[in-house]
């Protein structure tokens, strides 16, 4: 007459399995028995489903485990990551001080912990902004980029296909005489046995420039085709959101063409026929949709995508100076900055909405790392920002100087001379490291200037970061400049480098003096905030009309969802999507700081995000993390 | 103190202490309900539960009886299995039959705190095994078909979403 577990009533297992994790435990529960496997299944689809209704309704939370367990994966961003079963696969990524990483991880599901498998074969280069999808038991590793050897280039593509055998443990790479270009940037998914990549910052023949091509995996025989698809596409495009909607079509979303190109548009790609066809897809309720943003993270639950953003489009503002052309931003620079900080605060709509980026996330799931670095982040960023900003922002007033201004939508001009990666080395390696393979000649230069200004404010810098950012961040570099180019002028530029650099020194200091009253006028009113907060009020300089402390502080990264369903209406209608409206501008408590270039994927019923840039970081240097948030529903009691 | 007597299913009596016996859902609903009245004489019937498992029930609920009251929806709580305190462990630390016996006491007594606490022992026992150690630790037969328990194999190889 003792009780035995099959005495319990369905309702007490179900909440038993409900409390084991949703991965290999339930798996396991679901083999025992008929009984077990029917309730295990319930659970399973039950977390699933109630992450959907959470979705829909803005009931959801957020997680984070602290690591504790040895082996712990490297912090790093613009890695790629896949999820395997019960398990997320991290390859690659970048680190805070140029360097690219080619290990590869596997974050167990179920326990909650990392493991590094130790894998034979051809291992890839170490490489950041590279695809990384999932086939059966194989993932398959395409394109990146990694931080250059040689002084004129800025960071170095890669065309390299790998695949990993899961069950082998094994890395074989797979280069054919026909493929894709070097790229970065694109995204991938897969359908049936292909896998389709689109877009991506490429390098064709000696030539950077920003693609809207189709290319097509062959997964069983691992050949390489292009397939004929419309004349209509998607303007080019690099670091966007890609994701199958079932078989035969791919969704497309947002995406950057380069600075201040930030897309917020939607495409439909048909593969049923012989001719591709892509088709806009409308888009309603663009008044939820993610401010901005082409560097964060996004995946797809269901029929929803959800990309992780900004809060408000204020959190954009600074960027926004940096719309300006980059070039001339020495001087009436921080004057207009200051105007445009002020008046941030009022114009936030509409910022949002036009041109502002969208947001289009980096693609999440699918693995696809925006590429270059660290640049993005800082202008996103409300205030902070961490160390690149010395340096960075001599390198684009730098050549600035030297080129014309060019439009809003070159990114281009600031290019060469920038040191793109080496900007994100932390301000100490700057300074002792020796002159390295990337742009020596600039760096040392900034290496004297950072010295000399260590104990400046950083903001000014930082402004003028932002625009670069997303020049870096695209590589803008602009076909014309290449190599010859570059080295043609690149003496030239360094003078001019050098005269500016004096300048903005000179500048510098004068503003500093003016920052420091300001401080003591805004702490006299009594406006105080939190660190970074105060880096950017400060920045802001003589902003009469600061941005208000609560904007600024709200640095958590906001939910957005956006409902897919209706992508392939019956009927002939229009394909579109919908934006859904969230509560408290999508922020729930315990969101992640404003990480970039993270990824995001789709577990059983909840949502892993892991690594990027923290943008927020009070130190000098870049934070990049190893953090592992969870976006989850509440748990509740049956 | 105002107390109540509980009548187990094998009929012994406890004397009990109010406030401690209304930690069960089903017992303060039933003296509300009832307008059974502290003080009465009345002796409350506990049919489902016998004298062993109500008196490890009471020394439960004796021991909890502080313990602030559990928020009805408490969305922002996670649930762990790895949070039971080390008198929940010691208490629990008992025969697999008393275990379940303790779940479906507190399930009937809807007492939430023991629920909890022993569903998570129950957690406990299940994670980290494969299903046929599963099998072996409870004793329950498998009645899978090879070819199902194929099937099942399969099933949880492929159950990630596309």
């Amino acid at each position: 007459m003792a009780a035995s577990i099959n005495s319990l009533p369905n309702e007490i297992l179900e909440f038993i399995f409900s409390l084991l994790p949703p991965y290999e435990p339930l798996e396991h529960c679901a083999a025992v028995c008929k009984r077990w496997n029917l309730l295990a299944t319930n659970v399973r689809a039950r977390k699933k489903s109630n992450l959907q209704k959470g979705l829909i309704d803005f009931n959801l939370c957020w997680k984070e485990i602290l690591q504790e367990s040895t082996p712990r994966i490297a912090a790093r961003f613009a890695h790629a990551s896949s999820l395997h079963r019960n398990s997320m696969y991290v390859f690659g990524g970048a680190s805070s001080c140029d360097t690219t990483f080619n290990d590869l991880w596997r974050f167990d599901l179920s326990r909650r912990e990392w493991i590094r498998p130790i894998s034979m074969g051809t291992y890839p280069s170490p490489k950041a902004g590279a695809s990384l999808v999932c086939h059966n038991d194989l993932l398959i590793l395409f394109g990146g980029w990694q931080h250059a050897y040689t002084p004129f280039h800025m960071c170095t593509l890669i065309d390299e296909l790998h695949v990993y055998n899961i069950a082998e443990n094994r890395w074989t790479i797979h280069n054919q005489a026909y493929g894709p270009p070097p790229m970065t940037g694109h995204s991938a998914s897969v359908h049936r046995n292909k896998m389709i990549l689109f877009g991506g910052y490429q390098k064709n023949m000696e030539n950077l420039r920003t693609s809207n091509d189709i290319w097509v995996l062959d997964l069983e025989r691992l050949v390489w085709k292009k397939p004929a698809v419309s004349d209509l596409k998607p303007a080019p495009r690099y670091g966007q959101f890609q994701m199958a909607i079932g078989e035969d079509h791919i969704l497309v979303l947002g995406g950057t063409g380069g600075v201040n190109r930030v897309f917020n548009d939607a495409w439909l790609l048909d593969m049923q026929r012989d001719t591709w066809v892509w088709k806009r897809v409308q888009i309603k309720n663009k008044k939820s949709i993610v401010t901005h943003n082409w560097c964060y993270p996004a995946c797809n639950v269901g029929s929803k995508v959800i990309v992780l953003g900004p809060t408000s489009p204020n959190d954009f503002q600074i960027i926004r100076p940096n719309r300006v052309p980059p070039m001339g931003r020495t001087r009436p620079n921080a004057e207009q900055l200051r105007n445009r900080i002020g008046a941030a605060p009022q114009g936030p709509m509409h910022a949002g909405e036009p041109n502002i980026p969208r947001n289009n996330p980096a693609p999440p799931a699918r693995a696809n790392l925006p590429p270059p670095p660290p640049a993005p982040m800082q202008p996103t960023l409300p205030g902070p920002s961490q160390g690149l900003s010395p340096k960075e922002s001599n390198p684009s007033s730098g050549p600035g100087p030297s080129k014309p201004p060019s439009t809003v939508n070159s990114g281009v001009p600031v290019v060469e001379a920038r040191p793109g990666p080496s900007g994100l080395r932390s301000p100490s390696s700057t300074a002792s490291g020796p002159p390295s393979r990337s742009m020596p000649i600039i760096r040392s230069a900034f290496s004297r200037q950072s010295s000399e200004d260590d104990h400046l404010p950083k903001r000014f810098n930082q402004q003028n970061l932002e625009q670069n950012h997303m020049a870096m961040v695209a590589f803008s570099v602009d076909s014309s400049n290449h190599a010859s180019n570059a080295s043609f002028s690149h003496e030239r530029k360094l003078e001019l480098l050098r005269k500016l650099e004096d300048k903005i020194s000179a500048m510098r200091r004068a503003k500093e003096a003016e920052q420091q009253q300001q401080q003591q006028q805004q702490q006299r009113h009594g406006i105080r905030e939190v660190n970074h907060a105060d880096r950017s009020i400060n920045s802001t300089g003589g902003s009469p009309d600061p941005v208000t402390p609560k904007r600024v502080k709200r640095n958590g990264l906001a939910i957005f969802v956006c409902d897919v369903s209706n992508l392939l209406p019956t009927g002939g209608a229009e394909p579109c999507i919908e934006w859904q409206e969230s509560k408290n501008s999508g922020l729930i408590a315990g969101a992640p700081d404003h990480y970039t270039f993270s990824t995001m994927i789709n577990g059983n019923g909840e949502l892993i995000v892991f690594g990027g840039l923290n943008k927020n970081h009070k130190s000098e240097n870049l934070c990049v993390s190893n953090s592992v948030h969870f976006l989850t529903v509440p748990t509740a009691v049956v | 103190m105002p107390t109540i007597k509980l009548q187990s299913s094998d009929g012994e009596i406890f004397d009990t202490d109010v406030q401690i016996a209304k930690c069960s859902g089903t017992i303060k609903t039933m003296l509300e309900d009832l307008g059974m009245d502290e003080g009465d004489d009345e002796v409350v019937p506990l049919p489902n539960v016998n004298s062993a498992i109500l008196r490890k029930v009471l020394q439960w609920a004796t021991f909890h009886k502080d313990d602030p009251i559990p928020v009805e929806d408490d969305d922002s709580k996670e649930k762990r299995t790895d949070d039971i305190s080390s008198w929940d462990a010691d208490f629990l630390k008992v025969d697999q039959g008393t275990l379940f016996e303790l779940i479906l006491a507190a399930n009937y007594l809807d007492i939430k705190g023991l629920l909890d606490v022993t569903c998570k022992t129950v957690a406990n026992m299940i994670k980290g095994k494969t299903p046929e150690e599963i099998r072996k630790t409870f004793n329950i037969k498998n009645d899978f078909t090879p070819a199902e328990e194929e099937q099942v194999r399969k099933e949880n190889e492929w159950c990630e979403e596309k």
